[in-house]
């Protein structure tokens, strides 16, 4: 087959299949499909072929959840109330519709509505989702949206709409936004980013497609619990707050306040029990994440006021705060010498000798006008010396850096740029025993680079770990950064990408 | 071809439906430009359609053109209506995927469990860097960026890494002689 396409070709079709299309090849691609029936064959069966790798090694497991879910589905509590099902469309292929009596049945039923209809008002088009929910009082309502951002629709019995703010939301309903905000009627809240859900029956159940969730989840009886699906499992709370986020094979849980329980939808149905701060996944049975395993330093700089900044782990002293100031969502860094200096135990000063992870939440600043040292470095969290730790750069690039002890730089660049003022989550991982840096932007790696040498790493002996800052003492490498950083962390160990993808969820903003 | 024999679409029927289907529907919907963690979502829609108008299937007819017309049917309004399609892949390609939207056998042949078992056998033969790749790609989801990284490769060397082990595992499924 390969045979018949020529490099090019193949190259275009490579692209496709990995989703890495640009709009101009988009536009290449489909005028060799329009012209050459054989090319499109084989997309379409190279399409297929992807399906069955996808599937690959857990058809079984995949069919059972397939089924688990469906079901879920196909209960009362998430069937819509009948009025919505009738202006359900017809999907069956035109023309094709049933049999005779079925067909006089219908018609009969439909004159017979009409009648009725006609002595009780006059006719009127029927609305678009949006205008129905909100003129349907008739219809229970299973919760409502209080925010919706631009592009959100809600998709109803067969239409499409935008969402709005206000709007009643159906059992069945399919809300599909880049952030929303639904209110449920015993108070409870959820919050979508990216998403793609489906409104439940009763008040609720919900089922997250796609994306991701923050629920805030007033008490309840335990006899009623709020119960959220995603493709692989099934979470159930009785009042707490936590974070779910759910692709096409995993969904992701870490909880904020409270305790959930983590149900599989294709293996053991005992719950796995997710306390407050702890994360877990699931892409068919539920692993608990053991997000404090090598935890040395935790400062989640929410403390509000002082000079000192808490420390979260045990044997781990608090940081000593510099000219920071302290905002409502963390510590405020000038850009010109605020910083916080961390103390020095002494799993922190071996934490560099071997592999260690550094996490932050940051929402940087440009470097102030008038800063006249090297604007080049801002770092976020590091260690003074050949500084290794989390940066940002001038040219809005995030970095990892650690040094080998011949003062070799091993860093992890992000490849984008990511403009000041917005709250990104970020993870640098250094891994000794795969001489790799890894950077995560968001729970996602953005940047890696393989060691080319076997050297030992830089020793930085007694310098400290510190917040905001290279050298305090200033110099052409201060380095300070501007901007507010929160929720400062550093492992004695490489974290993992499931790992790293559940603390971003956790800690997100 | 196949026939639900008693279409009361009771539990035990749907069950016995979605075993006996779900592989191909799979398949159909992705030659369809489903995106591939949509592809489960929307066969579950195609599964309730089943389920709301099992009335209205003639017994006469093979049950798998009916399924898949309802699936045809979704996924055209899917992309008629959306403005955007959150389940369907984007772009001019997508238009001419639904144009050819036809039952086709020689497209679905990969979904068959003879097909499907020969496949693991033929990514046996792979080499090791391929099959890294394609766990990276299949199994974890990764994007040829993060795949290239894990592997220190070139993106470029990923992608088109990724499309030879495509051909080769294919040309090995259909035993057409050359293995991979």
């Amino acid at each position: 087959m390969s045979g018949t396409l020529g490099p090019r070709e193949l190259d275009l079709l490579a692209a496709y299949l990995d989703g890495e299309l640009t709009a101009e090849q988009d536009g290449e691609l489909a005028e060799i499909a329009a012209s050459r029936p054989e090319f499109m064959l084989e997309l379409r069966r190279f399409l297929v072929f992807d399906d069955a790798l996808n599937q690959l090694g857990r058809e079984e497991r995949s069919t059972e959840a397939f089924l688990r879910a469906l079901r879920l589905r196909r209960s009362p509590m998430m069937r819509a109330p009948a009025g919505h099902r009738r202006g359900r469309p017809r999907l069956a292929p035109r023309g094709r519709w049933g049999t005779w009596r079925t067909r006089l049945l219908a018609m009969a039923a439909v004159l017979l509505i009409a009648t009725l209809a006609a002595l009780v008002r006059p006719e009127a088009p029927a609305p678009p989702p949006a205008q129905a929910a909100q003129a349907a009082p008739a219809i229970a309502s299973a919760a409502r949206l209080v925010a919706a951002a631009a592009g959100s629709r809600i998709e109803r019995s067969g239409g499409s709409a935008s969402a709005m703010a206000g709007t009643a939301l159906l059992a069945g309903d399919l809300v599909v936004t880049p952030e929303a905000t639904l209110a449920f009627d015993d108070g409870s809240r959820v919050r979508l980013r990216d998403a793609t859900v489906r409104l439940g029956g009763g008040s609720t159940t919900l089922a997250l497609v796609l994306g991701r969730l923050d629920a805030e989840i007033v008490p309840r009886s335990g006899r009623d619990p709020f119960a959220i699906s995603t493709g692989q499992s099934l979470v159930t709370v009785i009042g707490t707050r936590f974070r779910l986020q759910a692709d096409g094979t995993t969904s992701r849980l870490a909880v904020t306040e409270g305790t959930v329980r983590f149900s599989g939808l294709d293996a053991d149905p005992s719950p796995l029990v997710v306390g407050a701060g702890q994360a877990a996944t699931c892409t068919g049975r539920p692993q608990a994440l053991g997000l404090d395993a090598g935890l040395i330093g935790h400062w989640r700089l929410d403390d509000g006021s002082g000079q000192k900044a808490a420390s979260a782990v045990a044997g781990t002293g608090p940081g000593t705060i510099v000219r920071a100031r302290w905002e409502a969502d963390g510590l405020a860094f000038d850009g010109v010498d605020a910083h916080v200096v961390l103390p020095l135990s002494p799993a922190l000063r071996a934490a560099t000798m071997e592999s260690y992870s550094v996490s932050a939440n940051v929402r940087p600043q440009p470097v102030p006008a008038g800063r006249d040292e090297d604007k080049l470095n801002q770092v976020i969290v590091g260690r003074t010396g050949y500084t290794a730790g989390l940066y940002y750069r001038e040219d809005g690039r995030f970095m990892m850096q650690h040094f080998l002890a011949d003062r070799l730089s091993c860093a992890a660049h992000s490849r984008s740029a990511y403009p000041a003022g917005t709250w990104h989550h970020l993870v640098g991982v250094v891994d000794h025993e795969q001489r790799s840096t890894r950077l995560y932007v968001d729970g996602r790696q953005v940047g890696s680079l393989t060691w080319t040498t076997n050297g030992p790493p830089f020793d930085h002996e007694d310098q400290t770990w510190k917040i905001g800052i290279n050298r305090p003492s200033g110099g052409p490498a201060r380095w300070a950064a501007a901007g507010v950083i929160a929720d400062v962390r550093i492992y004695q160990r490489a974290l993992g990408a499931d790992e790293v993808a559940a603390l971003a969820i956790l800690e997100a903003r | 071809m196949n026939r639900a024999p008693e279409l009361r679409i009771a539990d035990q029927d749907l069950e016995t439906l979605v075993r006996e289907h779900l592989p191909s529907l799979r398949g159909y919907l992705a030659s369809l430009g489903a995106h591939a963690e949509m592809v489960d979502d929307i066969a579950q829609d195609v599964f309730l359609a089943v389920i709301e108008q099992h009335e209205q299937y003639e017994r006469d007819r093979p049950f798998r053109a009916w399924l898949f017309g309802i699936a045809r049917n979704l996924v055209h309004q899917e992309y008629r209506k959306a403005r955007t399609r959150c389940r369907l892949r984007a772009g001019l390609v997508q238009r001419l995927l639904l144009d050819q939207s036809e039952e086709d056998e020689a497209v679905l042949q990969i979904t068959r469990s003879e097909a499907v078992q020969q496949l693991r056998r033929c990514l046996e033969r792979l080499t090791e860097r391929a099959r890294a790749m394609l766990r990276f790609r299949f199994e974890q989801l990764l994007s040829g960026e993060e795949i290239a990284a894990r592997l220190g490769l070139g993106h470029g060397t990923v992608r088109m890494g990724l499309m030879r082990a495509r051909i080769a595992l294919r040309t090995c499924v259909e035993g057409r002689g050359e293995s991979p």
